[in-house]
């Protein structure tokens, strides 16, 4: 079993992260139910291993994009759900100081620019940032996250056109779930694999199980070495599922009911908690205690959040740059 | 009642999934509303017992608005009065008292920070709009599509009426046959759309339809046909209906309507409409004519089945019978075409 061949502490740490993703998330879905959450969110429940599993690979100082659907790069990334939730509440102290909302959390001191909704944008930024490493001679790499659905923008072409001319140190993270809002991925494109077309920008690239979170992790490692050698970059396609609505007002009935049963069965935190049990210092016990711990945490920052002030009349110009 | 719509409409309550005085799980599908946009499950926000339903299938209600109380299992006394008495400047904004996140750490309890709820502001802001704003739009996306889509019909199809009459003896009697063997009533669509789907395929003008200056034409024979309520319209689509059996139509005639009552018609499954069927059959009245959607051929209507007298062999008989009036998009269909598909419709109808 390959989870025997990590330490216990790095495995629980990747189970762990996953968890408060989902949890975080299923507590902001309730948040909008119950009305206290403002304006539409987009939720990555089903997704976590691809977030987890891509910036487990990485160092503090890599840097990341990511999309309308941010909050599990966010939290892999490093940043803490109290920032991130103050941030969906809109309070001034979050972490774009109340101006940014669910779809532009991040924070540049931990490698993450604000998050780009619009689809396909952050390809081309990704790739700047990869050649302002370059040119600076520094040995970071630059991830961009985005979903099936860009693959059809021109930005997609434009910015892997120029990475791969470059050679820049880049990692294009295709989050494949099968759809954009309602559209099926086949019926935007004849090629099974998204993968494929690195071929024709004469770069590398690799269609990985995106719910096996280690599986996500090695092909990261092996991706971010290749471009820190100087030898990117690299497209990775992660085959994922949302397990939830494209936002939350989306009732999701274009996902065939078999299909949701078959993806929710290999549930990236249930598949790798059951894996995690072989392991002879693992036990039951240790991911109940990690589930508390998670929940309790998660409780914790949306009583912070939901106490912070809103930005004020004259907050209006600050933080701002355009 | 969560914020789900995408416009500023109402939302309708379609059915409680749960029943007053049953246990409810937070996370649990507590009822379906339709939005704007699609039918919809929601969840319970809180477990406990369902206490009250104060607004019942059918209702429509504003996002924000109380719909329901559930008791908690695990709150304080003081949890659960709080939020099933609101006081009056209480915002009003959760369907269900606060929930009690099961091993939750201690948590400081006093007066939650106040924080105007985005339904309360939303709210206080309607209530400064102008009267006649948005407001008045309360129609319903389905409503505002029909009424959208019969609008453009009459601003660029060019309707031609052609009326006959078709005997329905025999289609009485396969009728019986039908909805026994379905279980269920299913009426003459069936037949209506099998008939038609074969005679589209044969003349194919039927298949082709005008959109603004953009003519197109359907690959398959698909048939639609109307599905009306109270305040809604839907014409969902059989599809590829040549060669279909009127019993395999008869089922997915009966899928589609009910989907339709519960609001649920994928958009596919309203799309692609080469002929449309509106049967009025069950009705006192002899005939009508059909708006025919745009991006279809023609719309055919069935009138009333009546006792009509008619003369068979020189003596006078008198039979079930319709009155059928088809309406053609002049741009696309031919007076002949169209006299050719009810003289088909006539003898495959009678012949049944
Ligand atoms: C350029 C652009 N077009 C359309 C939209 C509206 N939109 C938001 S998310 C989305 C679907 C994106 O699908 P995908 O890239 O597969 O990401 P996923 O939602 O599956 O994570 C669309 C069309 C947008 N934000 N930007
Ligand atoms: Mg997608």
């Amino acid at each position: 079993m390959k989870e025997t061949e990590y330490d216990r502490e790095f495995l629980v740490d990747l189970y762990e992260r996953m968890l408060l993703i989902r949890e975080f998330e299923e507590e902001v879905k309730f948040l909008f139910l119950e009305g206290t959450m403002p304006g539409t969110i987009h939720q990555c429940q089903g997704q976590e291993a691809a977030a987890v599993g891509v910036c487990s690979a990485l160092e503090e100082d890599d840097v990341i994009t990511s999309t309308h659907r941010p909050h599990g790069h966010a939290l892999a990334k490093g940043l803490t759900p109290e920032e991130i939730l103050i941030e969906l509440f809109g309070g001034g102290t979050g972490c774009c100081r109340g101006k940014g909302g669910s779809m532009h959390v991040g924070n540049i001191d931990k490698g993450m620019p604000p998050a780009i909704a619009i689809v396909g944008g952050g390809i081309p930024l990704a790739t700047g940032m990869a050649l302002a490493l370059k040119m600076q001679k520094r040995p970071q790499v630059a991830v961009c996250f985005f979903g099936d659905g860009a693959t059809s923008e021109g930005a997609f072409h434009e910015g892997i056109t120029l990475g791969a001319i470059w050679d820049l140190p880049v990692i294009y993270v295709c989050e494949n779930n099968l759809y954009g809002a309602s559209t099926r991925v086949d019926e935007i494109t004849r090629m099974p694999h998204i993968a494929e077309r690195a071929a024709a920008y004469g770069i590398r690239g690799e269609t990985v199980e995106g719910n096996d979170v280690l599986a996500v992790h090695e092909a990261t490692r092996i991706a971010a070495r290749q471009c820190r050698d100087g030898e990117g970059p690299v497209l990775l396609e992660l085959e994922t599922y949302r397990l939830t609505g494209h936002s939350r007002r989306d009732a999701c009935h274009y996902q065939p009911e078999e299909e949701r049963e078959a993806w929710a069965r290999r549930d990236p935190i249930l598949v790798f908690g059951r894996a995690l049990c072989q392991r002879d210092d693992v036990e039951q016990a240790d991911l109940d205690r990690i589930r508390c711990d998670v929940e309790a945490r998660v409780a914790g920052a949306i009583e912070t959040a939901r106490g912070e002030p809103a930005p004020t009349l004259a907050d209006l110009t600050t933080d701002v740059y355009a | 009642m969560p914020d789900l719509g995408t416009a500023d409409a109402e939302i309708r309550i379609v059915e409680w999934l749960v029943e007053v005085g049953q246990s409810v799980a937070r996370g649990e599908a507590l009822l379906t509303a339709e939005t704007d946009k699609a039918a919809i499950e929601i969840e319970s926000v809180a477990s406990g017992i369902l206490q009250e339903v104060r607004v019942e299938a059918g209702d429509e209600v504003a996002a924000g608005e109380v719909i329901a109380v559930v008791k908690g299992e695990g709150g304080t006394e003081i949890s659960t009065e709080s939020a099933t008495e609101p006081g009056p400047d209480t915002a009003v904004e959760a369907e269900v008292p606060e929930p009690q996140i099961a091993p939750a750490p201690a948590q400081p309890s006093g007066p939650k920070p106040s924080r105007k709820g985005m339904f309360a502001r939303n709210r206080e802001a309607r209530a400064r709009r102008p009267a006649g704003g948005r407001r008045h739009a309360g129609l319903r996306d389905n409503q505002r599509a029909v009424a959208k889509r019969l609008t453009r019909s009459h601003r660029e199809i060019v309707p031609f009426d052609m009326v006959c009459r078709i005997e329905m003896t025999a289609a009485a009697r396969q009728l019986e046959i039908l909805e026994t063997e379905l279980q269920r009533r299913v009426g003459y669509n069936p037949f209506f759309i099998s008939a038609i789907a074969g005679i589209a395929r044969d003349i194919p003008c039927f298949l082709s339809y005008q959109l603004g200056d953009e003519v197109g034409t359907h690959e398959q024979a698909n048939v639609g046909f109307v599905v009306g309520f109270d305040r809604a319209l839907y014409i969902p689509v059989v599809h590829d209906a040549d060669g279909k059996v009127p019993i395999d139509i008869g089922r997915e005639v009966s899928r589609l309507a009910l989907k339709a009552a519960r609001g649920r018609l994928s958009v596919e499954e309203c799309s692609g409409a080469c002929v449309v069927v509106s049967d009025l059959s069950g009705y006192p009245i002899q005939s009508f004519n059909a708006v025919i959607p745009p991006g279809s051929s023609a719309a055919v209507a069935i009138g009333g089945v009546e006792e009509v007298p008619i003369v068979k062999d020189g003596t006078v008989a008198v039979v079930p019978a319709v009155q059928v009036t088809l309406t053609v998009d002049h741009r696309v269909v031919n007076g002949r075409n169209a006299a050719m598909l009810l003289t088909r419709l006539i003898e495959s109808m009678e012949a049944l």
